[in-house]
């Protein structure tokens, strides 16, 4: 191994991969197809939680929505936590679902239920090995 | 529930909420279970089970307390339900009673709590790197969609704890006893822990314990529990399900409505009925919108009532008059034994200069992370 730092994703699954710089990374989540729920991240089991039926399959979410609730934290909460405070997280309302994301690239105090936010992968910490982890999270944009 | 047999109170223990700082849970705890042993004029050995809420505690925790009084055999079970620990606990005993399968069983609920954020193990390890695990901020969510629906403000939310610390004030059990009471400026200059959630919003992290003894008419021995005789009559934990408005918004779900319904359909009481409640609120904006969500009023109109003094001591539906969670502090394991005992108190007519004259019917309301409602309806 060189001495490079690695990139790691939070957790393994949550986006796409882009196979091309023109392409965008998408949050990766679960469609029942019976019943039309959509769950993020995607149940590992396939099983819709829902309606009861086997046989979820992969979509691709929206990268853009709107911040349905947020809160900011303003001191470091469990040791478990490879950011640094204070950060913001919140719920996003994405066409095809809701998701959970910290989010980013603002001033805290201009946040506002009803922004609209777009998908970024970015750093969130380092982890113990010294990679640099990555998270999916939502930044404000121009109303378009 | 049918086909059930009456299961009434027979005593109440509760150690003053603080610091114990010298002490292990088990030496608080045990003196919480002397208590209601004493005020039930009951020994140990006439307890048949005991179901013990605790959250932080380990392995073996309720024996541990209880190998401090007593060894006799019975079973005791332990139960984490986060903040509904022991109002579980309290439902399972219930239970054990009603149906027939024990005659005397006491419920514990004990914590030693940590210092810092109110921070949540029901989370993953990928969540928690992300910090999605502050109890304070994923409160905030909820309370930031209620500012956007209804215009709440902050001076609302200050109302809450406002009364809340007036009647802490005047609960010589609670965290804020004699400790004087909070204005509207205090709480609104308080610094902000996870916006919009403030300081003096939050619960105080302090250490408690409880007990409560339930058994059948029969048993009942002490002269104010045989002459104002307290019937549980419902005992009902939800948790987190799917409901009509859920596809594709499963946070909108709700199961303090649902636990209601049940509560209600099985005791034939609705929140009419209530001359006093005890609503959970670790964060005091949430008492307003849990207020709505058991029918107590409409949607929006909390804090309007809350303004005009409706959930006092002496208003129409006195609401957390030992001081709620922001009074007393919040020992996890503890506090839904707490907000039942204090019901206890208000329909034995013990609850001295927070009496609410002639208090007949008394719910109780707590939640705790899971998710899980559990709600208590108790009468005289």
């Amino acid at each position: 191994m060189g001495k490079g730092k690695r990139q790691v994703p939070v957790r393994a699954g949550l986006w796409t991969a882009p196979s091309s710089p023109h392409e965008k990374p998408q949050l990766i989540g679960s469609l029942c197809p019976a019943c039309g729920e959509v769950y993020f991240p995607k149940k590992e089991r396939g099983i819709c939680i829902h309606c009861g039926h086997r046989g979820l399959e992969a979509v691709n979410l929206d990268r853009k929505g709107k911040i349905h609730s947020f809160s900011i934290v303003m001191q470091q909460p469990t040791k478990f936590f490879l950011g640094k405070a204070p950060y913001a997280y919140g719920w996003v309302d994405l066409p095809n679902g809701r998701v959970r994301a910290m989010l980013t690239d603002c001033d805290f105090k201009d946040l506002k239920v009803g922004m609209s936010v777009e998908l970024v992968i970015e750093k969130l910490g380092e982890d113990d090995e010294g990679n640099e982890v990555l998270a999916h999270k939502f930044r404000p944009v121009q109303e378009s | 529930m049918k086909g059930l047999r009456k299961v009434y109170i027979a005593g109440t223990g509760i150690v003053r909420f603080q610091r114990y700082e010298e002490q292990d849970y088990s030496d608080f705890a045990s003196q919480a279970l002397l208590d209601c042993l004493e005020n039930a004029e009951m020994e140990w050995k006439d307890i048949q089970a005991a179901f013990c809420g605790n959250v932080y505690g380990g392995t073996g925790k309720g024996h541990q307390v209880i190998s401090e009084v007593g060894l006799t055999g019975i079973p005791i079970v332990n139960i984490e339900q986060a903040c509904s620990s022991s109002s579980a606990a309290f439902r399972m005993a219930y239970l054990m009673v009603a149906t027939e399968i024990y005659d005397i069983v006491v419920v514990l609920g004990f914590e030693k709590m940590s210092r810092g954020l109110l921070a949540s193990t029901a989370f993953k390890p990928w969540e928690m790197a992300l910090g999605f695990n502050v109890q304070p901020a994923n409160y905030a969510q909820g309370i930031m969609r209620y500012m956007a629906e209804y215009g709440a403000t902050e001076e609302d939310f200050a109302r809450v704890v406002m009364m809340e610390r007036k009647n802490a004030n005047r609960n010589p059990h609670a965290r804020w006893f004699q400790s004087g009471e909070v204005s509207i400026e205090e709480v609104l200059h308080s610094r902000i822990i996870a916006a919009p959630v403030r300081f003096l919003h939050a619960a105080a992290m302090v250490d408690g314990a409880i007990g409560i003894v339930l058994c059948s008419a029969e048993k009942l021995k002490s002269q104010i529990a045989s002459d104002k005789k307290i019937e549980v009559a419902a005992s009902v934990h939800t948790t987190g399900f799917y409901g009509e408005e859920s596809i594709k918004f499963k946070s909108n779900t709700n199961l303090v409505k649902e636990a209601m319904r049940e509560a209600s359909e099985i005791s034939g009481y609705g929140p009419e009925d209530m001359d006093v409640i005890q609503v959970y609120e670790a964060m005091a904006p949430a008492f307003l919108s849990d207020i709505e969500d058991m029918g107590f009023c409409k949607p929006g109109e909390s804090a309007h009532l809350l303004k005009e003094g409706y959930f006092e001591i002496g208003g129409q539906l006195p609401a957390n008059t030992d001081g709620g969670l922001v009074g007393c502090g919040h020992p996890l394991g503890a506090t839904g034994g707490r907000q039942i005992i204090e019901i206890i108190n208000q329909l034995w007519e013990k609850a001295g200069p927070r009496q609410v004259q002639g208090a007949k019917i008394g719910l109780c309301h707590s939640s705790g992370a899971g998710p899980n409602a559990v709600i208590t309806i108790l009468k005289r």
